[in-house]
């Protein structure tokens, strides 16, 4: 059939049923709208707790036990143990971490950004073995050495990306400050840092200065503090006397996702724990998320099949009050396919004006959360600029549903259009 | 132009006897001939002609049209037949109200394989040929009884079939209507085209050049 006579039996049809055209349509629109709408927020959501608890899949952290009921000899996380997580089956790398075991403070006295600052600060620093930070900051630079880094010299230092986010969008905003466009910007800052001195304990013995210069940025990065080359946390840890033996935590890479809940389930029959905290804290939500978007996503499912059904039943209905000119239609030379066909493309375009007016309703509705997201909520720290991701594909996925619903909302009828007899409808039997 | 033989046509009924409604045992029609079946109500006229007009396909027998046998056509060539040699005229017009005069007798061509590629020259040229030249925008509701008859005759002649069933064309119409229709079918059965047109109007029992009385379905 040529694409003209198809265009001139759709426009009758729509003359002879615009009510049904339109509920068909509003139907679609809303399964599909409320489909994507939930689906987006979902995505937009999960993103947001991925971003703020990056879960490794092949990576947990052990902790040695603060201590110990029932056991005789505390847990130490030594070199030993370390070498004993090493041989166990399916870890792959270890990464150790060791907090320096003494508070410091530092003054900066800087220009920064063409600003000149000057502040105190506690300092807490924990060393971290530099692969952990790799790709973001080369192992190479990574290393307890005094580096000579763009006219400064010191021990280099890698900061959790983190504190970018929330010094652009909440502290420089309210302080007039510049933004950080490029994390490159405050790389090369240096500051010295006197450990075993606090603002709010007091000196806890003597002191020791140590030059520092920020290397670079990391999500893995301790967020509270300082990351420091693991070698830089022991000679300090000496240097002040304290214990550079023991390790504050350290993370396990196994080979495979699939093995972690064996590993943690041997490292803990070991004596030691593993901090779960953030991962079962992202899994939860991660859980809770989905299960609200799945049922969210069902009810939408569920207004999906009622349109289907409207379509169906409103298309049986349209079909038997217009037998007479689909038989006249037949007396003049269509054939039953062609027919079938006119129904099934006129179901096809309802579904892709409906679903199309169901995506763009989805994406207005994102929108208005996210403007409501900045106008009432813009001060909480980390908020994501955009709570609402519905991916192309997703579009796509709803449309070719909403056609398919269609084409099966349709396929009754049009079966009983190709089995009717022009004679008997023609003679009014 | 048409060969019958052993044609029957049982319409079954639940619960209720078997209803015999056509036993036509040899029927001939002439190309370019005139003629005219007529018959009580129920007598099986409107069954003969949805039969040949290929609109009804259950039946016994053989109907033979030209060189096809009905029944061996597939539905593709059915709908090619109705499309092209056969035309089919109703006592109810059967119009597409809302359409146009225009678009009512161009409507074959929406389902044509390969329409003519002057369509609207073509239907205007046929809506002349009845004498509706005039009305061509005109939709069925603002049309008398009479021309929206016409506009029927004009439709069935858009393809150029050779033959035309007409089925009580002017049961709904009033004399004078009648009297032009009749003009128009003898006009029209005189430039070659055949004509097999069930009736009770003596004008056109008249102007027939054969008449055939059915009688429970059988010819007398």
């Amino acid at each position: 059939m040529r694409l003209w006579a198809l265009q001139k039996l759709l426009r009758l049809s729509l003359k002879r049923d615009f009510s049904l055209a339109l509920s068909s349509v509003f139907g679609m629109a809303l399964a599909v709208g409320s489909l994507l709408f939930f689906l987006g927020v979902g995505m937009g959501l999960t993103h947001f707790i991925q971003h703020l608890f990056p879960v490794d899949a092949k990576r947990f952290e052990v902790k040695a036990p603060q201590w110990t009921l029932g056991e005789k000899e505390y847990k130490k996380l030594d070199e030993a143990a370390c070498e004993a997580f090493q041989a166990l089956e399916h870890v792959h790398t270890l990464y150790r971490k060791m907090e320096v075991r003494a508070p410091g403070t530092t003054r900066i006295n800087d220009t920064l950004l063409g600003m000149r600052i000057h502040m105190g600060l506690e300092i807490m620093a924990v060393g971290i073995e530099p692969a952990l930070f790799a790709p973001e900051v080369s192992t190479a630079l990574f290393v307890d050495e005094d580096i000579f880094f763009e006219e400064k010299e010191g021990v280099p230092v890698v900061l959790s990306s983190y504190l970018i986010e929330v010094y652009n969008q909440h502290f420089a905003p309210k302080n007039g400050l510049p933004l950080l466009s490029n994390e490159d910007m405050l790389k090369g800052f240096g500051f010295d840092v006197v450990f075993n001195q606090s603002f709010f304990a007091g000196n806890a013995g003597e002191a020791l200065a140590q030059e520092f210069f920020i290397a670079g940025f990391s999500p893995r990065a301790f967020l509270a503090g300082i990351s420091i080359p693991l070698e830089s946390a022991k000679r300090i840890n000496r240097a002040l006397g304290k214990d550079a033996e023991h390790y504050s935590s350290v993370v396990v890479e196994v080979t495979d996702s699939a093995h972690v809940p064996k590993l943690i389930q041997e490292l803990e029959h070991m004596g030691f724990k593993v901090d779960e905290g953030e991962r079962q804290r992202a899994r939860q939500l991660g859980l809770a998320i989905w299960a609200t978007t799945g049922a969210l996503s069902l009810l939408s499912i569920l207004i999906g099949v009622l349109a289907t059904l409207n379509i169906a039943q409103g298309m049986s209905h349209s079909l038997r009050m217009r037998e007479t000119e689909f038989a006249i239609f037949r007396a003049v030379g269509a054939t039953p396919a062609q027919l079938a066909w006119t129904v099934m493309v006129q179901a096809l375009i309802l579904a892709l004006v409906g679903g199309g007016l169901g995506i763009a309703a989805a994406l207005g509705g994102g929108h208005l959360l996210n403007v409501f997201l900045f106008q009432v909520l813009g001060d909480i720290p980390l908020l994501p600029k955009n709570l609402f991701m519905l991916p192309v594909l997703g579009c796509i996925g709803a449309l070719l549903g909403a056609m398919l619903a269609a084409l099966l909302g349709v396929w009754g009828p049009s079966r009983r259009l190709q089995k009717m007899s022009p004679a008997e409808v023609l003679a009014g039997r | 132009m048409i060969e019958v033989r052993n044609l029957s046509k049982v319409f079954e009924k639940a619960h209720a006897h078997a209803v015999h409604a056509l036993s036509i045992p040899s029927l001939e029609v002439a190309s370019g001939e005139f003629v005219a079946l007529s018959g009580k109500s129920g007598s099986g006229k409107t069954t003969l002609l949805n039969i040949l007009g290929a609109l009804d396909l259950c039946y016994e027998g053989e109907v033979r049209i030209g060189e096809e046998v009905l029944s061996k056509l597939s539905s593709r060539e059915l709908a090619h037949y109705r499309a092209t040699t056969v035309a089919s005229v109703f006592q109810s017009f059967h119009l597409i109200q809302g359409w146009s005069a225009l678009e009512n007798v161009a409507l074959p061509a929406l389902f044509s394989k390969a329409p003519p590629p002057d369509i609207i020259p073509r239907a205007l040229q046929m809506l002349q040929a009845v004498g509706l030249g005039d009305k061509a925008k005109s939709t069925p509701a603002q049309l008398s009884g009479g021309e929206r008859q016409r506009m029927a005759i004009a439709r069935a002649l858009f393809a150029g079939a050779r033959l035309m069933l007409c089925d009580e064309p002017t049961g709904n119409l009033d004399a004078q209507t009648t009297q032009s229709i009749v003009d128009l079918l003898v006009r029209l059965n005189a430039e070659g085209l055949t004509l097999v047109v069930a009736t009770h109007e003596p004008l056109l029992l008249k102007a027939a050049q054969r008449h055939l009385n059915l009688e429970q379905g059988r010819l007398q």
